[in-house]
């Protein structure tokens, strides 16, 4: 039976463009009418104002949720749903200046120089921001706070670790299923070769209670307490004639004995004891936290399993959130909406053209993965870096490399060798 | 080394250097953005390339001389933090604030991509970075890398993948002097087609023109006829030859801003304002003068506008 009641609705495509149930369940349109004022202000301020905060500081206030460490680290905040607070503003005005190691303010930040420049409009000045800010944060996040420290030790541990059996490292870095490397950033977890490579069903609390026994000595709350005082006076030394800014080695303070004759450091013997009981892998963050259970005082500011909240569907954390000691490790600010695994873009990478240079453009690749493992070379791109830099590019970073790697050796005589080898390979392909 | 540092900055003692300089005030002045591009790129200008979201300082070695859609540029950047030891340090740019500039990295993107116009550099500075090489030069030298190697490099690696990224669009661009190439090909069918008319289906000059420019359709019968005679029932397609100066033309940042946000259903945006502006002046006859290209121009950014609008809500709402 045919329906009679229901009146037949014309669409007015001229009257309602976005179809006519839009006015009542879309929300309207966003329009930028191409005003800057924010622009305006910086301009006629010659740096940021109240107007500039006020819109960074909504989005500093959205990209803190995910790091309440750094919520921490300004007093007396007063939180109330939907408002601004200090914090926020805070980390929007820290945003806009860089300050020298007496805390004085040296100059603005590149990024937000940038973000002022290439923005045409408030609005595109806020949604442009989002980037910026975020790294900004994450960097702080993985530099300055106890926590962020306290992972960048035991991403450095996990590195170095090796077998005294075999010599080769005893943990290995993983990238997640599904974590698409060259798009977002890759996601990694850490596991003990010999066991399974999938994602721990473990908590931190289950895995802290087994490695509760393990024989570590703990440095006292105290210690840490003045590590982190003095710490957190310091800030960074700025150099006026390049305009670069150094990071000054702040005190430590020692988790377990170091490694000796006939037993390794006890450090290491916990991190094993962690990942055996995970018998899988986990991501760095959550390794921290299994030590904060027992050790809450080394980042007294952490909320132990707040990152959880931050998994994505594949149960890894997510890459801004997941970084390294540098703060950009595994998410290197990947070239936006880039599918580097499309067809398109492999072959027709030849924009600098170096056909010419093959088999020296093979040495210097060798060499350079020898020299930095594929960790090392993951964080610098992968092979698209080896396949895609400049051949003189190549050459310098493998010199930078290798004057790292051997200080004892002087710059002169690494150039000499390097260029001998690079002859040698290119006569015997001749 | 940190003694060093100490010195240093001890000895120079211009600590706002770094704050919003003259240059930039200058460069940001909303009437010389306008001025400079509508004047268009050129050599030795430091500009701001952008693509979705994604930006990058680049200065322009110079325009392609066959196509000037393409400019060669070299990467640059305004934070000290990020040099390697492949690149320069330029102490004096057109922001007044020292830059990165990495000549190895040169590289032909399209113009199309190029944002925000920032000043100009001293032509003997831009000679220093071109050919990368400092000697001589009191205002550019060798950059260090930095002591956290596979961070700097990490970067260095995203922005050089980027720039390729760039270069390959610029590899998909319409081709330049369509005329050329249209004539052989597709009008001989169209004449040989419009012969037929007359020779098979006996028909007049006005019935023939209203067939092959404006969509009347032929009868079953003539289609018959015309297959019988080894023809297709609807004429060739016109191929359309855009001069090379609108195509030219659509590529200027210059209209980069209204086109932004145009979507022409995955087609080329610059490409059908280009198609649309040159139709539409083909049609007059009160000269073609640059006013006029851009007034053409204007009105196809207009056209382009309301369709993209309406037909981007129809699709929305399958």
């Amino acid at each position: 039976m045919p329906r009679t009641n229901t009146k037949n609705v014309d669409w007015d495509a001229e009257k309602h463009p976005r179809g006519w149930y839009a006015e009542y369940f879309e929300a309207p349109p966003v329009t930028d009418d191409g005003t800057y004022t924010i622009g305006d202000e910086i301009r006629s301020n010659r740096g940021p104002g109240k107007k500039t905060h006020t819109a960074l500081a909504w989005v500093c206030k959205k990209k803190l949720n995910d790091y309440p460490d750094l919520h921490a680290i300004v007093e007396d905040s007063d939180s109330k749903n939907g408002q601004l607070n200090r914090v926020d503003k805070y980390w929007a005005e820290e945003f806009c200046i860089i300050r020298d190691g007496k805390k004085t303010p040296v100059g603005l930040r590149p990024a937000f120089i940038t973000l002022y420049l290439s923005s045409h409009s408030d609005r595109q000045f806020k949604r442009r921001s989002y980037v910026p800010v975020g790294h900004y944060l994450a960097k702080e996040f993985a530099q300055n706070t106890a926590f962020g420290r306290l992972r960048a030790r035991i991403e450095a541990r996990l590195e170095r670790c090796l077998s005294p059996q075999s010599g080769e490292s005893v943990f290995e870095k993983i990238p997640y299923e599904g974590a698409d490397a060259g798009k977002t950033g890759a996601q990694y977890g850490w596991h003990v070769r010999e066991l399974p490579a999938r994602l721990t069903s473990m908590s931190v609390f289950e895995l802290a209670d087994a490695v509760h026994t393990v024989d570590v000595l703990w440095p006292t709350p105290e210690e840490v307490e003045h590590v982190d005082m003095e710490r957190s006076s310091m800030g960074l030394e700025y150099d006026p004639t390049n305009g670069r800014l150094y990071r000054k080695r702040g005190p430590k303070y020692n988790i377990g004995k170091n490694a000796s004759k006939n037993r390794p450091a006890q450090l290491d013997t916990w991190l094993m004891a962690v990942l055996t009981a995970a018998n899988g892998s986990m991501p760095l963050s959550q390794i921290t936290e299994v030590m904060l259970v027992d050790h809450q005082y080394l980042a007294p500011d952490h909320q132990i399993g707040h990152l959880e909240i931050l998994e994505n569907d594949e149960g890894s954390i997510r890459a801004d959130v997941e970084t390294g000691a540098s703060g950009i490790y595994g998410q290197t600010f990947a070239p936006i909406n880039m599918d580097m695994s499309s067809s398109v873009f492999d072959a027709a990478y030849d924009g600098y053209n170096y056909n010419d240079d093959a088999y020296t453009r093979q040495t210097l690749s060798t060499i350079i993965r020898g020299k930095i493992g594929s960790a090392g070379l993951d964080a610098i791109g992968g092979e698209a870096f080896l396949e895609n830099s400049p051949t003189n590019a190549l050459r310098d970073f493998t010199i930078a490399l290798l004057c790292r790697l051997e200080p004892t050796r002087s710059r002169e005589e690494i150039v000499d060798q390097l260029d001998r080898t690079l002859q040698e390979s290119e006569g015997s392909n001749r | 080394m940190s003694s060093n540092v100490n010195n240093a900055s001890m000895t120079r003692s211009k600590p706002t250097s770094a704050f919003m300089t003259k240059e930039m005030l200058q460069v940001t002045d909303p009437k010389y953005r306008e001025h400079m591009l509508e004047a268009g790129p050129h050599a030795n200008q430091l500009w701001l390339v952008e693509q979705d979201e994604h930006t990058e300082y680049v200065m322009i070695v110079g325009l392609r001389e066959h196509d000037p859609r393409i400019a060669q540029v070299i990467p640059m950047s305004n934070d000290p933090a990020e040099q390697t030891a492949t690149g320069l340090i330029v102490e004096k740019t057109p922001l007044g604030i020292p830059m990165i500039a990495w000549p190895s990295l040169a590289i032909d993107i399209p113009i199309r991509l190029l944002s925000v116009p920032l000043g100009d550099f001293d032509a003997d500075i831009a000679q220093f970075i071109v050919h990368n090489d400092p000697t001589g030069s009191p205002e550019v030298y060798k950059a260090e890398d930095a002591d956290d190697l596979l961070e700097t490099y990490a970067l260095y690696s995203a922005r050089m993948i980027m720039f390729q990224h760039w270069w390959n669009i610029g590899q998909h661009l319409p081709p330049l002097h369509q005329a050329e190439h249209i004539e052989f090909a597709v009008s001989e069918d169209r004449a040989a087609y419009a012969k037929a008319l007359k020779t098979v289906l006996n028909m007049s000059t006005v019935e023939r023109n209203a067939v092959m420019n404006h969509g009347m359709k032929l009868t079953k019968t003539q289609q018959k006829k015309m297959e019988k005679a080894g023809f297709p029932t609807t004429p060739p397609e016109a191929q359309e030859a855009i001069p090379d100066e609108y195509l030219v033309a659509a590529e200027q940042p210059y209209w980069r801003k209204e086109l932004d946000g145009i979507d022409a259903d995955g087609n080329d945006v610059r490409l059908e304002i280009a198609r649309k502006a040159a139709f539409d002046l083909a049609a007059r006859t009160d000269g073609h003068g640059q006013q006029a290209v851009k007034g053409a121009f204007r009105k196809a950014i207009e056209s382009m506008k309301n369709t993209s609008a309406s037909s981007g809500t129809r699709k929305s709402k399958q």
